[in-house]
């Protein structure tokens, strides 16, 4: 029995259908990514996770039992839209949240130092909620998704609006939640974000599922088909090589998508043959979002709105 | 573990009586209330405050009334300001053969404050005729109403023989004072009144209750509908539904802003009590030894009458409280923005808004059918039921009923309203139908 399993869950809006025959489970203690452009269905499906929204058919269950409203003091979630009590201070609108979820006041305010400590933001501690930057409310959010120890977090989009070093200081914290017994399910829809953080990935574009499986073996399905090259003077022979299925050409420095994961001999050849100066020739992993494109490809679709 | 509904309920109530609105109100509201009632009195006092001459042209046909008028107005409060005569008044011949429509320009231009017009046959059954820009000024017009009515009158006497002297004699008003009988409530010694003064006190008390109770009602439910905005608005409700459930949420907020309430009328109860318990000791810090026999008679009716109008008061309060405040709260859960929200708000501003201006009328009339009807509408009940209370206390058993009738109607209220509220504070984008409305409502 997983930990969480969805069904054949459907979801309409009206005439407009946002989630459609959606099937996963998430093991305990894993990391698992809802990956998938804008408008995907992925803040659907953690809505309905979260019994926030019905679906209209199939089965939400919860370490095999469907009231997931009987597990939510054990369940952190973090919503898409953020925001706060503006006019509270970041103590007292932490420790609301942290009350709710069941902590006694003693007990969350020590955590609440704690988290704060961890993310540098000790000193704003009796400040305003409005008088923080997005960032930082956005740290305090997260603090109170995750203060009552959830077994169970939700994270609609964590990464959106955060600058590198941030985004770098949340990458870890899942990463230790998720290394404390935590699992964890995010969505992104910058898929490059989530590169390695994931055991296991749900590609998801309007609203079905393209690809779920482990990110290893999704990895592995979809072969190295790229070269990565490093040159010196020009790539201009090369360019209408038959091997060759596109190119991102940066001067001294390019990525090219090969036809067929084995042609990467022949181009090698043809690139000495034809006298390019190479100073490094690396076959690599697709990324993800070539993985998504390419899957929507195969089903016949066109990729409008993936970053 | 912490109980949830009370967590929300202390949020509620520190952050609102924490907030400087809370202070501010505390002592503000009290002063404003003593500000509103001295203005008022104030300017019934003092009247017309305009200081510049006003020429009052007079046709007077018969010749005779002129001069007698000039006489008394010379020495009449109304035409005069700070002591100084302010009218001027004009004789206009008849015999000069103008005509009227040459004043009534000459109103319109300002050159003439109003022109009044005597007929000969005044004395017998003829009309006097006021003309000005404005009619509303009825102190003028009753004013020189009674200047006429006495020089005709007068001159009536007169020829029938009576002198000046044995005119007012005879004509002397009678002293009228109207007395309130108070209900015996099987009190031995039989029903007691209450003198006009006692009755003053009781109904002036009552009326500044149901003010303060309208008041509250409308601020305090507007501030629950942007509070339940400001949660949709920033999501944080999908943060706290997804740990109690939405009733819980409603029903904490509702219960933590009423306190907040209760809270600052608490406050002045005890402040009103302590002042009034030692009021001669605090009058003496002013140097004043002795109240006038008139304000210890109000001193003293209010300490008798409040603590039971205090009473239903606290009743009412709360009952109208919970019944308003729930539906701005489904409004707030339904709308997207303030501005939506304010504006589907209005109809809802109705509901006790119609009942509070119905008052001034219906407390006149606090024993009619319309009223008792009127008062037992259960939206209506929270005004015109306690004005009913404060004015002509009706029979327990029918306050008890209808009690009884409004709780049914606010549970029934707040069943429906928290079944809306729970879908709507989720719902983005469009305002939903009312055919929505009543879908959620069954769901």
């Amino acid at each position: 029995m997983s930990f969480l399993q969805l069904e054949n869950v459907h979801k309409k809006f009206g005439d407009f259908t946002a989630v459609s025959d959606i099937s996963f489970a998430i093991e305990k203690g894993s990391m698992y990514g809802l990956l998938g452009p804008n408008g995907a269905g992925k803040t659907t499906t953690l809505r309905m996770i979260m019994d926030i929204i019905a679906p209209d058919a199939g089965s939400i269950t919860f370490s095999g039992n469907r009231h997931v409203r009987d597990f939510l003091d054990q369940i952190g979630y973090l919503p898409e839209e953020r925001g706060l009590y503006r006019k509270m201070k970041v103590r007292d609108v932490i420790l609301f949240i942290a009350e709710l979820k069941g902590l006694y006041r003693q007990q969350a305010l020590g955590e609440i130092e704690r988290w704060l400590e961890k993310m540098q933001l000790s000193e704003w501690i009796d400040k305003r909620v409005d008088e923080l930057s997005k960032g930082m409310a956005q740290k305090i959010q997260f603090i109170t998704t995750v203060i009552h120890k959830p077994e169970l977090i939700i994270l609609d989009e964590p990464f959106s609006g955060l600058d590198p070093i941030n985004m770098t200081l949340l990458k870890d914290l899942m990463l230790e939640l998720r290394d404390e017994g935590s699992t964890i399910i995010f969505s992104t829809h910058v898929m490059e974000q989530v590169e390695k953080l994931c055991d296991r990935i749900c590609l998801i574009h309007q609203g079905k599922v393209l690809i779920e499986d482990e990110l290893r073996a999704v990895k592995r399905a979809f072969g190295k088909n790229s070269v990565e090259i490093e040159y010196v003077g020009s790539l201009e022979p090369i360019r209408n090589s038959d091997w060759i299925q596109g190119l991102n050409d940066f001067g001294q420095y390019a990525e090219v998508k090969l036809k067929s994961p084995e042609s990467y001999r022949s181009l090698l050849q043809e690139l000495v043959e034809k006298g390019v100066d190479v100073t490094r020739f690396e076959l690599v992993e697709p990324t993800l979002h070539e993985i998504f494109v390419q899957s929507v490809e195969a089903q016949g679709g066109t990729v409008q709105d993936a970053e | 573990m912490p109980n949830k509904i009370v967590t929300v309920i202390k949020r509620e109530y520190m952050t609102r009586v924490r907030s400087k609105g809370f202070i501010v109100s505390l002592f503000l509201m009290p002063v404003l209330m003593c500000a509103l009632v001295l203005l008022s009195s104030f300017l019934a006092y003092v009247g017309d405050t305009t200081e510049e001459m006003r020429k009052l042209a007079v046709i007077d046909e018969t010749r005779e009334i002129f001069t007698q008028m000039q006489a008394a107005i010379a020495g009449h409060p109304t035409f005069q300001h700070k002591g100084e005569l302010i009218y001027e008044l004009v004789e206009e011949s008849a015999a000069t053969e103008v005509p009227e429509i040459t004043f009534r320009e000459r109103v319109n231009t300002k050159d003439l404050y109003a022109y009044l017009a005597i007929p000969k046959d005044v004395f017998a059954n003829g009309e006097v005729r006021f003309y000005a820009r404005t009619t509303t000024n009825f102190d003028v017009q009753r004013a020189l109403r009674r200047i006429i009515s006495d020089i005709v009158r007068d001159k009536r006497f007169a020829e029938s023989g009576y002198s000046q002297h044995e005119v007012s004699q005879l004509m002397r008003s009678v002293k009228f004072s109207a007395y309130a009988i108070k209900s015996s409530k099987g009190k031995a010694g039989g029903a007691e009144v209450e003198s006009p003064i006692e009755t003053g006190a009781r109904i002036g008390l009552g009326y500044i209750l149901v003010f303060v109770l309208y008041m509250f009602v409308i601020i305090y439910a507007n501030s629950i509908m942007r509070s339940v905005l400001e949660e949709k608005t920033t999501r944080i409700v999908e943060v706290i539904v997804s740990s109690i459930k939405p009733y819980q949420l409603l029903l904490g907020k509702l219960v933590g802003v009423c306190s907040v309430c209760l809270t600052m009328f608490a406050i002045w109860v005890l402040f009103g009590v302590l002042l009034i318990m030692n009021i001669s000791p605090l009058l003496r810090i002013f140097g004043i030894e002795s109240l006038p026999v008139q304000m210890l008679q109000i001193i003293v009716t209010v300490k008798v009458s409040s603590t039971e109008v205090l009473i239903y008061f606290f009743i009412y309060f709360i009952i109208g409280f919970f019944m308003y405040s729930t539906l701005y709260a489904v409004v707030g859960a339904i709308c997207g923005s303030e501005e939506e929200a304010q504006q589907t708000g209005a109809p809802l501003t109705m509901l006790i808004v119609v009942p509070f201006i119905l008052m001034f009328q219906l407390f006149r009339i606090p024993d009619s059918t319309l009223s008792v009807l009127l008062s037992h509408v259960p939206f209506f009940s929270p005004i015109l039921m306690f004005m009913r209370i404060n004015v002509l206390m009706p029979p327990l058993w029918e306050i008890l009923l209808n009690i009884l009738v409004v709780c049914t109607t606010v549970l029934l209220v707040m069943l429906i309203s928290g079944k809306i509220y729970r879908v709507g504070i989720l719902m983005y984008g469009k305002r939903p139908t009312l055919r929505q409305l009543w879908q959620w409502a069954r769901y």
